[in-house]
Parts: C-alpha cells; structure tokens; sequence
C-alpha cells in the first residue's frame, strides 16, 4: 500500500492499494482518495496502524 | 407523568380527527379524561395502519432496494453488499448477494412490496473463533441506548431448519479516550418456511461512558448466521451450521412490540443510502496554455455525507490530461484536479464512489 498527501495542507491522502489490501472499508485493487477526518472509517485505520505517509509532491512546472 | 391527562369533550360515537373514538367510562357524559398508557395502547393498535405513518423503522434499506454495489455475491470480510448492510466473518466462507424474491415468496410474506432479498449461502467452520455475520450500524449510539427495542424480519432457509441469531452492539466510537465496545448477548430463532419473526432488546444505557470525538459512534444490529464457541453467547448459541438464508423487511424500532413493517418512501430510503455511499458522474473541460498545468473541478455530492468520505476516482475517457486526483474533500463536494499534457483542450469524464460507511 502506497500513501501520499495530495496538498499541502495534508487534508487529503491517495492511497494506492494492491490486491488483497483493505483499508478501512475498502478493498485493493485501485487508488482512492482519503480525507484526514477523524470520522473516515479508512483514515482511522490508516492512524490505527500508523500507516507511512509520503510527503506532498506538487506537480511539475 | 402518571397524572397526565389529555381530555376530550365528544359524544360517544362521535370521531374525534381521524380515528378516535371517545371511550365509555361509567359515569360520565360528555367528557372522559385517558391516561397516558391507555393512549399509548390506542396509539399502537391503530396508528401504523390508519395513519400510514412512517419511521418507526431505525434501519435504512431494509426492504434492499438500495443496490448501488450491484448484486453481489460479496465473499470478504469488511464487504458492504446492499448499502448499509455488511459483512463480518472469521474463517466461515460466505456468499452474500441480492436475489429477486418470486410471486411464491411474496404470497407467503403477504406483501407485494417483498421484491429483493439479501441471501447468505454461507459455510460454517469448526474454528472456536469462525463466524459470519451481517451487520448495520446506526449511527450515533445514544439514539438507541437504555431504550427497549425490537427486531423483526422476514426469513427462510432453503432447506433444513437453521437457526439465526440477532444481538445488538454499541460502539463508542472514535477519538480522544472511548470506552470499550458494548457486547450484546444474543437471541436466536429456528427457521424454516417464510415468516415474521421477531425479538425484544433492552439496550444498555450508557451513563458513564465516554463516547469518542470523531462522531463516528453507533448502535451495531449483527444477524448471526455461525458461530464457534467464542462468539456463542453474542450469537444466541446458533452453532457451527451451514445453509442458505434469506432476509426481507428488517427492521428495528424503539418498543417491545414489532409493528407492521415501515416501508420508508423510495426517495428517502435513496437519501439515506447516500449519506453513507453514493456513486455518481460527472465531466471537467478547460484550456492549458501549456503542459503541466493544473485544472481543478468541484464536484457536488448528491446529499451531505455522514462524514468526509474516501472518494475513488475513475476515469472514463478524455484527452491530454494525467494525474487526476482528489481533495479539498468535504461532506458536501470534492476537488479534481488534474494536470495537462500539452497546450489545449483538456477533457475528461469520470465516475466516482464516496464512501463515509460506518
């Protein structure tokens, strides 16, 4: 499982995940979109196991 | 509140708005003064059927009309099936999905309304730790707690005479210092041929507790289907079985009497769904002057959401854009944004799902 914030303000991870990985209520494969709300079921879990989260990289140009 | 009266000036025979008819007392004449449990009993026995009121049901999609993840089958643990209802399971095998109920099915309910069932064909294992389970949560515990509840639904077994178990859950929640999750026993029935069955809760209070910061805490209906020796007490002791299942009109009210089934209005079972999940399209467009620059597109979700939801991005076509992703996500909408690939139009269609289940 791949996470990184999409902004600056870190308000949003993209999580990449994998065949087979859950996170939250979600199930890999695919790319989905979380917010850093305490009341998201799949940015509890990623607090819940102290997932890594990589930095913001802004676009190119 | 044992003094309470409400009084009424009538002639006997005489309807009092829709339905009420003054009761006789030995003794008066024009007057009569009801207690407060004589109305309640009024109320019960002919509110739901002459009023056509609506509510009483605390579940959402429980005729599972509601199929915005399709029909399934659903087999892992942590699926969400019809919306609202999941899956709990430890090493049973289970295969849950939406099955059309047929003229035979709704001729032994009673009710035309019976279209979509929730099927379980599930597998129980002789783990002491195996189980499955379908759930709903209701959001906010304290809705429902030191309140007596019951539980009713429609089942059948396709062959045998399983068991089905029904307990309630409270969670606390999320954030700050929770106290621990609240584990109900469970009661169980014997199933066979369709019918009604029902069962009566007293749900804990939950003075003393601390619920957690995030909102996100919730009362937990779990409809047990097998369970080894662990889970045995919460399930209603339904055992390590296997079988075939299906449910219709659930439902969950506050009393210990089950009424007639509540059929919300399509519309607000829909609304309801969606404050939990919801799934949609939409198309962004605009101009680059070159390549690397970013585009953004605000999506409005179709109800406030429970909570921020995870939102999954698909695109569905386009031209010379990449990296679309999302944020600036709240309950009401969320932010595309996407980068070009070179100077010009830039298009893309997408379809989304946002996600704030329990």
């Amino acid at each position: 499982m791949q996470l990184a914030y999409t902004s600056a303000d870190q308000t949003t991870i993209q999580a990449t995940l994998e065949a087979g990985e859950t996170l939250g209520n979600l199930h890999g494969p695919g790319t989905c979109f979380v917010p850093t709300d305490g009341g998201n079921a799949e940015y509890n879990d990623i607090v819940a196991r102290s997932l890594p989260i990589g930095p913001y990289v802004p676009p190119p140009g | 509140m044992a003094n309470i009266k409400i009084s009424a000036a009538a002639d006997a025979g005489t309807l009092l708005g829709t339905d009420m008819v003054p009761m006789a007392r030995s003794g008066s004449s024009t007057a009569y003064h009801a207690t407060m449990a004589e109305i309640q009993t009024f109320t019960s026995a002919t509110a739901s059927g002459s009023m056509n009121n609506v509510g009483r049901n605390l579940l959402h999609n429980g005729l599972f009309y509601i199929q915005q993840r399709g029909a399934g089958p659903w087999t892992a643990n942590g699926n969400f099936t019809a919306d609202r209802w999941g899956i709990s399971l430890a090493l049973d095998t289970v295969s849950v999905s939406m099955v059309g109920l047929t003229d035979a099915n709704r001729a032994a309910i009673g009710d035309e309304a019976a279209v979509w069932c929730l099927y379980n064909s599930f597998t129980g294992n002789a783990g002491a730790a195996a189980n499955n389970v379908v759930f709903q949560r209701l959001e906010d515990a304290r809705r429902l707690s030191g309140k007596t509840i019951t539980v009713s639904f429609w089942a059948s077994a396709a062959s045998g005479t399983p068991k089905l178990g029904v307990s309630i859950d409270q969670a606390m929640g999320t954030g700050g210092s929770p106290s621990a999750t609240v584990i109900g026993n469970g009661q169980s029935v014997t199933l066979g041929a369709p019918a009604r069955y029902s069962m009566t809760f007293t749900v804990p209070s939950l003075s003393g507790k601390t619920l957690g910061t995030n909102g996100d805490h919730s009362t937990q209906l779990n409809i047990w289907y097998s369970s080894g020796s662990t889970n045995a007490t919460r399930a209603g002791n339904v055992g390590v079985q296997s079988g075939a299942i299906w449910l219709w009109g659930m439902q969950l009210e506050i009393g210990s009497v089950a009424t007639p089934l509540d059929k919300p209005d399509p519309v607000q079972q829909a609304l309801q769904c969606e404050r939990f999940y919801q799934i949609g399209q939409g198309t962004m467009s605009g101009y680059a002057a070159g390549a690397s620059q970013s585009l953004y597109s605000t999506t409005a979700l179709l109800v406030q959401m429970r909570a921020q939801p995870t939102v999954v991005l698909s695109p569905a076509g386009g031209t010379n854009y990449s990296g679309v992703t999302a944020s600036t996500i709240t309950g009401g909408s969320f932010v595309q944004t996407a980068t070009s690939s070179a100077a010009g139009q830039v298009a893309w269609n997408y379809s989304y799902t946002a996600s704030a289940d329990l």
